[in-house]
């Protein structure tokens, strides 16, 4: 017996010595001639807060796999300032105070450069005040109105890097009004705040028309089964359906309203709508679902295109929304790494203000102001289970002198 | 309308009934209520779409051997998070449950992903009643299905002999151990009937509402306001206050509030709690204790 113990711990001995230095000798010919150069290639670290676990865990997913993409792309190319990129990621729990919580922690680490915040307006003007006391450059992914004027007028380390959500719903409501001829609506809206706030701005939209919806539903989140507010719907018998809410509600409400007998009735929505993971669940019922969208796979802008091509063949899934916003705020983060031409935080976020013509994934981006940097969004019709896009959404940047 | 809202009650209640009725079962056998018990649900729902969308089973026999996954669940949670815990103090066995319920909900995670899923429906389409209300085929297989399941469950607890011995065990583990009971194999099948129960209605209800990893949350809250209703301890108690509770969704929802659907059960959970706190069919816990 200690014969073979004694044998066995050689063998061991033996393949633990060969596992040790084959590591080194190649790590010795890749880093030999670049010791001197060592800090040169030391990668420029980017953080990420995204919501890796919970409720909005999709959003994680989406991001992490669209973070691959742009930093395989950037690093490929030869990085920024001659070094790599690295994206270090934190878990914002999909709760406010998981976000601040995630922020600080990365904010903890003086070699990142900036932050890119959660696809939540709540989280990333939770996060303002820690991005305005720390300054660390910071890009937000929400779009709600309140967001861009807190970029605007209370901290200029915040940019809102998306379309805010004001011009998509009032270009949603004029499509509804002034195309399809609608003037009777209802509002179905989850309750959390930037579906609430989207329902707002839906009503906003309709009053420029004279338009009172004339029954306003709304639901808390997390809401499986909508029989009773489908009820009340049918009850004040509406022309068109407008929807504000999160993908795996919107699923489920489109199938509701569908199969309750409202087969042919015309859904207005939010971004979530026409979201690839809605047109999965929601099957056959999403068909004839309007969305005005800041993302859809099968934009017909070249640099979107070739995200989702990208995306679909990676992970073998449509491209979401978070996946395509990432990309674009990486490589603007990047854009203005290279042109301040250093990272130090004051001189990127300066250079991100010189940024005003960027095509990137999802949309042209203006930085001139904090507030409102993405000009614009799809919108979109579903057939046959794709969001077709119907028109392109722009607006001009308002910059006050 | 009415119609509408009582058959999207009932189908609901029942589920509710069902999660209740896993719990009850526990809290009987070890006197603990389990709080992963919604997570029974999830975990269920995504055993049936392995087998439907994954391994393109029947949904029949989906269900049927995601609920028999299930009842394998059951014991490996008991002799993880209930059984090394046994002679604990109550609240520790509480946290390991909460533990276990975050273990399940982010392990589910990691292995389904973020992406909401669904499964086949037993019955497709719709029927219209009374002229207008519409009632989809899936809701009655949910009521058909889940009435058939408690009244196996009642027959199997009520008029089996492996029944008398998990209701024995329930009623004093060391009297039954001393009259030979295997006390852990008793336990363990009241945790395997326990997600069984639970996890069959994740099947059913994945084709109306989807399955994620954290829709067990929500679900569970309401099966435990059930329990209140119905009464601790009370398989009766479990069916009729998950009745209720989906029952007050449904009108509360159309007549009341939609907004506040949650508020209602709960204002009814505290109206039970100040008029009759023993719940509906509670005397017998009351006894007990």
């Amino acid at each position: 017996m200690k014969r073979i113990l004694a044998i066995l711990l050689i063998v061991c001995m033996a393949f633990g010595m060969t596992a040790c230095g084959q590591p080194a000798a190649t790590s010795g010919e890749k880093t030999a001639p670049a010791s001197g150069a060592e800090s040169a290639a030391k990668p420029i670290k980017i953080g990420l807060t995204t919501v890796l676990t919970g409720d909005r865990s999709l959003e994680g997913e989406y991001a992490s796999n669209g973070i691959k993409i742009i930093q395989q792309e950037i690093n490929d190319a030869g990085g920024v300032l001659g070094r790599p990129i690295e994206i270090v990621i934190q878990d914002a729990l999909g709760t406010d105070v998981g976000a601040v919580n995630a922020y600080r922690k990365l904010a903890d680490d003086s070699e990142i450069v900036a932050i890119i915040g959660s696809d939540s307006s709540n989280d990333n003007m939770a996060v303002s005040p820690a991005a305005l006391e720390l300054k660390i450059p910071t890009t937000a992914q929400g779009s709600s109105p309140k967001l861009r004027d807190m970029c605007n007028n209370d901290n200029p380390w915040l940019f809102q890097l998306r379309a805010c959500d004001e011009t998509l719903c009032a270009s949603l409501m004029r499509y509804a009004v002034e195309t399809g001829g609608y003037k009777k609506f209802a509002i179905i809206h989850d309750t959390e705040t930037s579906s609430a706030d989207q329902a707002r701005l839906f009503t906003e939209g309709l009053a420029k028309y004279g338009i009172e919806p004339v029954v306003v539903v709304p639901f808390t989140t997390g809401t499986k089964d909508f029989t009773s507010h489908i009820t009340q719907i049918q009850k004040a018998g509406v022309d068109a359906i407008i929807g504000a809410c999160f993908q795996a509600e919107a699923a489920i409400l489109i199938q509701q309203i569908r199969a309750l007998g409202m087969t042919d009735i015309p859904i207005f929505g939010s971004n979530a709508f026409a979201d690839p993971v809605t047109i999965r669940l929601a099957g056959d019922a999403v068909n004839g679902v309007y969305c005005a969208s800041a993302w859809v796979p099968t934009t017909p802008n070249p640099k979107g295109a070739a995200l989702a091509k990208k995306y679909k063949e990676l992970f073998n899934e449509d491209c979401g929304k978070a996946a395509a916003q990432v990309y674009d705020h990486v490589s603007i983060i990047v854009e203005a790494i290279k042109r301040a031409g250093t990272t130090d935080r004051a001189a990127v976020r300066d250079a991100m203000n010189t940024i005003d013509n960027y095509e990137g994934a999802v949309t042209r981006y203006d930085l001139r102001t904090n507030g409102d940097c993405g000009r614009g969004g799809l919108l979109v019709k579903v057939e046959n289970q794709v969001a077709v896009v119907l028109d392109q959404i722009t607006s001009e940047k308002i910059i006050k002198k | 309308m009415n119609l509408q809202l009582l058959v999207s009650g009932v189908s609901t209640g029942v589920v509710y009934g069902l999660i209740a009725m896993g719990m009850v079962l526990i809290f009987r056998a070890v006197g603990v209520m389990n709080f992963a018990q919604g997570e029974f649900l999830m975990f269920g729902g995504y055993l049936c779409y392995t087998l439907n969308r994954l391994l393109h089973l029947p949904i029949g026999l989906s269900l049927i051997l995601a609920s028999l996954l299930m009842g394998a669940v059951g014991v490996i949670f008991m002799r993880t998070s209930y059984w090394p815990l046994r002679n604990a103090q109550a609240r520790a066995i509480i946290v390991s449950a909460m533990g276990a319920s975050i273990v399940l909900k982010e392990g589910a995670r990691l292995i389904w992903g973020s992406i909401p899923v669904t499964v086949e429906r037993v019955v497709n389409g719709s029927t219209t009643l009374a002229g207008s209300a519409v009632v989809q085929w899936q809701y009655v297989a949910i009521i058909v299905i889940s009435a058939m399941i408690m009244a196996l469950v009642y027959l199997l607890l009520e008029k089996t002999f492996i029944g008398h011995i998990m209701q024995a065990t329930a009623q004093d583990q060391y009297m039954a151990s001393l009259v030979g009971i295997p006390v852990i194999m008793s336990i363990g099948l009241t945790f395997a009937l326990s997600a069984f129960l639970t996890g069959i209605g994740g099947g059913l209800l994945a084709p109306l509402f989807f399955l994620n990893n954290t829709m067990g949350a929500t679900a569970g809250a309401k099966a435990f306001a059930a329990i209140v209703i119905g009464g601790f301890g009370s398989v009766q108690g479990a069916i009729i206050g998950g009745l209720i509770v989906g029952l007050v969704e449904a009108f509360g929802g159309a007549y009341i509030s939609t907004t506040y659907q949650l508020v209602l059960i709960y204002v009814m959970l505290v109206l039970v709690l100040m008029f009759r706190p023993q719940g509906i069919f509670g005397g017998k816990i009351q006894e007990k204790a």
